[in-house]
């Protein structure tokens, strides 16, 4: 079969070609004979599943990409390189020499696929919409770990083409001519690597947001939101807007919502409790004990005379006092003397019950 | 000026405009530039409103008491919004502000899940036991809170989702 033929084979039966690239598995139950003893189709089990290179190469073309893709290394062109590398030395035949060239350009071109399909697949992950976030943390942590794998592998190569250069004179041209772009397709990984761990802390992210939002709507369902009432009262109640357009020109509220919101609702309610301990404060303070003035009584005359007579016992010799009426007042005078300088105390009580002290003189 | 006008009838009616609105791109692109916005504040603020332009979503907001009707219904408005937008963010778990999605899209995945928690939160917000019915009430709500809006022009399936996405998921975030 040439080539054109394969093209004309193709075309013939397109609509099946379509049907299996369109379908979950890429497979379909019945496939003309003439598609699987050209390989185009594979049976596998009762279903016929369309050529994997096929697959790959449309989804490169189209953009697609899936998450079973396994980006490769190039490990073994890798050493291929060596080895013709080797025998060209040792032989210094041209066969050689083509045929390195020949393998650099099927990994330069390798690297093109690879490339496209790297930007295919985090185009895919960022744009998933019902994949669940931990599976699609997952899947952006395994495509991570792929891509970093293919830093170590790429130095190697780069390192490879740098030595095989110096062979000749047409590698190095063909090596001239792909520089450029290669360089850029390595750079690209770094961006690559950039972007994914991004994604991933910002799908985290959105995860821990997802997580809340449920515990609050299950909150809801359960009737065990009280917090949230409070809060929302509290936002309704500091501020609002007309709401006409959901509820016929009567006065409603929305959250007014600031950047601080956590910080605006703590100082909010922490006010509340302080003025609330206030007032609990102020209900429980005693009234001020009413100070009776001893106006009747002069205290100095009394220090004079003790000071001239001296006593045993103050409270016994205040309450014997004419000035004095009773003993609460003697008490009183008694209290006010405590502090002087001619009081010696003792150990005694008196009938009275009341501390001993003596005036010395 | 006229744009100020515009966006002024509009904010004092309570609707949040956000940035990705269709229908309301024209006040939105226009509340962007920083000397319109702080035109348009300093004119609300002398008849005492205060407008809040935040994470791509403005709407005008005023102190004062409320009666307990207005914050009973304050308080009920907003718990449907966030069990409506928890409804969504389980169907579509990494939707976020900008993304589009479609209604019928939704009904499949729903219908597939088949979770029963789903299903009583569908319950919470309508009356109805039609899945088609209770779907579209819930779009009704998230519309109402400009959550999501219908596309303007073409695929009426679809809807975007808006700034105001955010402003919900503050409120919720309040609360922890």
């Amino acid at each position: 079969m040439t080539h054109l033929q394969l093209i004309k084979l193709l075309s013939e039966y397109k609509d099946v070609i379509d049907l299996a690239y369109r379908s979950d598995e890429y497979s379909v139950d019945i496939v003309p004979q003439v598609l699987v003893d050209n390989m185009m189709f594979i049976k596998i089990g009762d279903k016929y599943k369309l050529n994997q290179n096929y697959i790959l190469w449309v989804n490169s073309i189209l953009d697609r990409v899936d998450y079973s893709i396994i980006l490769g290394d190039y490990e073994k062109e890798h050493k291929e390189l060596i080895k013709l590398k080797s025998r060209y030395i040792s032989t210094n035949r041209e066969h050689y020499k083509d045929e390195i060239i020949s393998v650099i350009e099927r990994i330069y071109m390798e690297f093109v696929y690879r490339d496209k399909s790297i930007a295919s697949l985090l185009k895919k992950i960022e744009n998933e919409s019902s994949l669940e976030i931990d599976l699609l943390i997952e899947k952006a942590n395994d495509i991570l770990e792929m891509i970093g794998d293919l830093v170590e592998a790429n130095l190697k190569l780069e390192s490879s083409f740098i030595e095989l250069q110096e062979l000749h004179q047409d590698i190095k041209l063909k090596m001239m001519s792909i520089n450029t772009q290669m360089y850029h397709l390595f750079q690209n990984i770094s961006v690559y690597i950039d972007t994914l761990n991004s994604f991933i802390i910002q799908t985290k992210d959105k995860r821990r947001e997802n997580q809340r939002l449920f515990k609050v709507a299950n909150d809801i369902l359960n009737e065990d939101d009280i917090y949230l009432d409070d809060k929302l009262m509290l936002y309704g109640s500091e501020a609002y807007y007309t709401l006409k357009y959901m509820r016929n020109s009567k006065v409603s509220t929305v959250i007014d919502v600031d950047s601080n919101i956590g910080s605006y609702l703590r100082d909010a309610l922490s006010q509340l409790s302080l003025e609330r301990v206030k007032k609990e404060r102020a209900d429980r303070v005693l009234p001020k004990l009413k100070v009776e003035p001893l106006d009747l009584i002069d205290i100095e005359e009394i220090i004079a005379s003790l000071n001239q007579n001296g006593c045993d016992d103050l409270f016994i010799y205040l309450y014997g006092l004419d000035c004095i009426a009773d003993k609460q007042e003697a008490f009183k005078v008694y209290l006010q003397l405590l502090t002087d300088e001619h009081i010696v105390y003792s150990e005694e009580f008196n009938q009275y019950n009341i501390k001993v002290i003596r005036w010395i003189i | 000026m006229d744009y100020m006008k515009e966006a002024f009838e509009v904010l004092s009616k309570g609707i949040i405009i956000s940035t990705g609105s269709q229908k309301y791109h024209n006040i939105a692109n226009f509340l962007s530039v920083d000397e319109n916005f702080e035109a348009l504040k300093s004119v609300v603020d002398k008849i005492g409103y205060y407008l809040v332009g935040e994470s791509g979503y403005f709407y005008l907001s005023k102190k004062g008491l409320l009666s307990r009707e207005d914050v009973n219904y304050f308080v009920d408005r907003h718990k449907k919004t966030i069990v409506a937008i928890s409804v969504l963010k389980q169907i579509f778990p990494v939707l976020s502000v900008n993304s589009v999605i479609k209604q019928s899209k939704f009904i499949v995945e729903y219908d597939k899940r088949g979770d029963e928690l789903l299903r009583d939160k569908l319950l919470y917000l309508s009356s109805s036991e039609d899945i088609k019915t209770e779907v579209e009430e819930l779009f009704s709500i998230l519309q109402k809170s400009f959550v999501l809006e219908q596309n303007q022009r073409g695929d009426r399936d679809s809807y975007k989702v808006l700034s105001a996405l955010s402003y919900y998921l503050k409120i919720v975030d309040s609360a922890f």
